[in-house]
């Protein structure tokens, strides 16, 4: 079976008196899960991932697990630097149409329509094969958000679950992103 | 039987020894400078669920063994400098953006 260990971070807490009389305040942290991708050379043979640049810090990118999002989105800083490996299909547009623009995180951003190789893997060397993905890049413009989101539409979530396993000892979550069994 | 025992080596990119060749539901056969990245990137997420990091957030950090080497809000700057500084070859630096503030 394969599957992967998700990342998990805690960049907010929300903190709040409770209506039902407790003295002190109530410190909820707010988890977000992320999956830590590889960007995979067209070309590659999947069987070759243990030789082709797992050890390039460069082309591993942690996204945001967003089920909630129809298509995996990346921000400028993370594609800009694997510009060479995206396809770029032609966009069926008409002349004159108004630019593309997507909503994320309450602003709306242009982007570019691409398809991205790229695998899964976690800390413990677990992985999934490289899969292409079809994502929004978004453009270099003032203000974007600087965030990658795996949407739902990858791949990596067909035929596969995510399972929570648990804590681990600093009492966070742990999530793992699996195939499902039948 | 491994998978891999019925390959040449003619992968068509170079000989790969058959040991190094992935295989599908198992873990990555990784070496020495991976497993540092990997070392590196949970130290990461560490340090950022501790705090140790607010005070960049809204940039990238660079981190090589566990420390950290500089911070920047443009990614390829902040590679440069730190491979320029230290001579440690770019695809060895770690980065990660720091981000305190993002709701989704």
């Amino acid at each position: 079976m394969a599957r992967v260990q998700l990342a998990t971070l805690v960049p907010n807490t929300i903190d709040f008196y409770p209506t039902h009389g407790l003295p002190a305040a109530v410190r909820a942290p707010i988890y977000r899960l992320y999956a830590r991708l590889l960007i995979v050379e067209p070309g590659a043979d999947a069987r070759l991932l243990s030789s082709v640049d797992t050890g390039e810090a460069g082309r591993r990118i942690k996204a945001v697990v967003d089920t909630g999002s129809g298509i995996s989105i990346f921000a400028y800083q993370t594609w800009k630097s694997f510009e060479q490996e995206i396809r770029w299909p032609k966009p069926v547009v008409k002349s004159g149409s108004p630019e593309p623009k997507v909503t994320v995180l309450g602003g709306k951003w242009p982007y570019r329509l691409g398809q991205i190789r790229i695998a899964a893997i976690d800390i413990h060397r677990n992985w999934f094969e490289p899969a292409w993905t079809l994502a929004l890049f978004l453009e270099n413009v003032p203000d974007a958000p600087n965030v990658n989101i795996l949407g739902l539409g990858s791949s990596f979530f067909k035929h596969r679950q995510l399972r929570h396993a648990g804590y681990d000892p600093g009492e966070l979550p742990i999530w793992w992103l699996e195939d499902v069994r039948e | 039987m491994p998978q891999t025992a019925d390959l040449t080596g003619d992968t068509g990119v170079g000989f790969i020894p058959p040991q190094r060749l992935a295989i599908p539901g198992q873990p990555l056969e990784l070496g020495p400078e991976s497993m540092a990245i990997i070392a590196d990137e949970v130290w990461i997420d560490e340090q950022y669920n501790a705090g140790a990091f607010d005070d960049y957030s809204g940039e990238y950090i660079a981190v090589v063994d566990k420390k950290l080497l500089g911070h920047n809000k443009i990614v390829q700057e902040l590679r440069e400098a730190v491979s320029r500084a230290t001579g440690i070859r770019m695809g060895r630096i770690v980065t990660d953006f720091i981000d305190r503030n993002l709701y989704l």
